[in-house]
């Protein structure tokens, strides 16, 4: 720091008069929520209506999915649990059945 | 430096990021939605074309419901859930001879009579080898085995294939040691020399082969070449000791002949992918029962799994499709060689096949078990046919070709190479039958068991 500038920061702040710094906040535009609609409201808006189209599209394809795995007539529903149970039983049976393995040919 | 901060954390820029993010959730949103429709029509395409194939890929098609008919074989009261618990605690006590597994000959019957005699079974050791070890099964598991046998005494019923009842286990368990007491009683009339009761026995084991018949899943199909195997050593232990006479033989082989493991596997491999496809819509449909994915593995659940998108979900079933198309591709219906080559490998893992990699990790094991047992049942029949050529003639043929079609219809083809069984005639008046071409090793004496080889 040279000694210009060295007599520069040592110069004491003088406060504003109060009219003026009213007057200069009083120009200032206030903080609102349209602040958070950077960078503008019509891009948000594009992007909702982009999700409100993905929806649409979305949903009823599932549905039709849905419907082609729904049970026939002469079908019965199945019960998660109970196929997850006999998954496991399942699996814990090949393991056994491998352990029973029969020993090599005669 | 403050002020650089102060801007990074400012409200406008805050907005910016939030901005960025929105964009990047929905250019994601945007390739799901693209995804999943692509993925979802390849598999509506693909599910079509193969239902126009004859591929039977709903589960319903395969349940095969519990059998409680209270007069059926299934609903025998050995298989009544009240019951099994008895049953279970009755057949842990079992001895060494329930670990066997059809590998008794007469010297472990020895072994096994001392034991009894040791246990107060039986009060002492006779020469009548194989009634003492009737005795001794009687006293040991008599209970198990007078409900077995009224079980036995109804009428034929299959092994349920049935979310809704679970309880497929206690029955192979129960079913397992049926098959085990039969082998072992079988040896014991071998012993006698009655070969009426022992061709009883081995019905008995078979019938309970049948109780998988036509089989919905890969377990069953394991299920029946585990009892088709111990019932072909049966076959043997008869066969060696020659307690059969012309009609027995007869009527064993044409019960043997019913048997195609091969046939089982595909037929049990196309039930399994019914399941996992079952598996598969309930997972993208609903995003719960993900763990019936990982039920039995080492491997935990990764976290993430749920929020994966459908078309990952859906790629990979494609994908477990087309390794079962490949599968299936390599059985012949005409009853051709099988290349085991050409059967499709486990699928590699990657981060869009990760449960196909963990569904087809066996299957090739479960492939070369039923190609090794295939050839024993093979040979069990052709064993039927020599031993009726010998008690007509006196002698074996000097080749297979000579058995068809008086003592058999046709000569059985093995699976890997299309071609009849190795046979030749051996010193003594014997024969061996080997699975493939002739091998180095040979059987040190008559009736020793060397790897692949029958020599009675």
């Amino acid at each position: 720091m040279n000694d210009f500038e060295r007599h520069l920061a040592a110069q004491p702040f003088r406060t504003p008069p109060a009219d003026l710094r009213a007057a200069i906040l009083a120009a200032t535009p206030a903080a609102s929520w349209r602040d958070w609609l950077w960078p503008s409201p019509l891009a948000w808006a594009a992007l909702a209506l982009i999700w409100v189209a993905l929806y649409a599209v979305e949903a009823p394809a599932r549905n039709a999915a849905r419907a082609s795995a729904a049970l026939r007539p002469d079908d019965r529903e199945i019960p998660r649990q109970a196929v997850l149970a006999f998954a496991l039983d399942r699996d814990r049976l090949l393991a056994e059945i491998a352990r029973n393995r029969l020993p090599p040919a005669p | 430096m403050k002020r650089s901060l102060r801007a990074i954390f400012s409200r406008k820029w805050a907005a910016r990021v939030l901005f960025a993010l929105a964009c990047l959730a929905t250019i994601l949103a945007v390739a799901c939605v693209v995804g999943n429709r692509i993925m979802r029509n390849a598999w509506e395409t693909y599910r079509a074309e193969a239902i126009r194939r004859g591929v039977k890929l709903d589960l319903n098609d395969w349940i095969v419901p519990a059998d409680r008919d209270r007069d059926g074989f299934f609903g025998a009261p050995i298989f009544q859930s009240s019951n099994v618990e008895r049953t279970r605690a009755a057949l842990q006590q079992s001895g060494a001879e329930m670990e066997v597994c059809g590998n008794e000959r007469p010297a472990e019957l020895r072994k096994i009579q001392r034991e009894y005699v040791e246990k107060g079974l039986i009060p002492s050791a006779s020469d009548d080898l194989g009634g003492d070890i009737l005795r001794g099964l009687d006293a040991k598991y008599g209970e198990v085995w007078t409900a077995l046998r009224e079980a036995e005494s109804r009428p034929h019923g299959r092994l349920a294939w049935d979310p809704e009842s679970s309880i497929m286990g206690n029955e192979h368990m129960i079913m397992l040691a049926g098959v085990r007491l039969h082998l072992l009683r079988l040896a014991a009339h071998v012993a006698r020399r009655d070969g009426a009761s022992a061709e009883d026995e081995l019905r008995g084991i078979l019938r309970f082969a049948h109780t998988a018949d036509d089989p919905p899943s890969l377990l069953y199909a394991m299920i029946r070449t585990l009892y088709v195997g111990l019932a072909c050593d049966g076959v043997w232990e008869g066969i060696h000791a020659r307690v059969w006479d012309d009609a027995q033989l007869e009527r064993i082989e044409a019960e043997l002949r019913r048997f195609d493991l091969v046939a089982d596997l595909s037929c049990g491999m196309a039930g399994d992918r019914a399941f996992w496809n079952w598996a598969f819509d309930d997972l993208i449909l609903t995003r719960s029962g993900r763990r019936i994915f990982w039920s039995g593995s080492d491997v935990k659940e990764p976290l993430w799994i749920k929020w994966v998108p459908e078309f990952w979900f859906r790629q990979d079933q494609l994908r477990l499709n087309d390794w079962h198309d490949a599968y299936q591709a390599q059985f012949n219906p005409q009853g051709g060689p099988l290349r085991v080559a050409a059967f499709p490998r486990p699928a590699r893992w990657y981060p869009l096949a990760g449960l196909t990699a963990r569904l087809t990790r066996s299957n090739n094991a479960h492939l070369e078990h039923v190609i090794s047992v295939q050839p024993r049942l093979q040979q069990a029949r052709l064993a039927c046919a020599l031993e009726r050529h010998r008690l007509a003639s006196g002698t074996y043929p000097p080749a297979l070709g000579s058995l068809v079609p008086n003592w058999i219809p046709s000569l059985p083809r093995n699976v890997k190479t299309g071609k009849a069984p190795h046979y030749e005639l051996v010193e003594g008046g014997s024969y061996e039958i080997r699975p493939d071409l002739p091998v180095r090793d040979r059987p040190t004496s008559n009736g020793e068991r060397t790897e692949g080889v029958w020599r009675p």
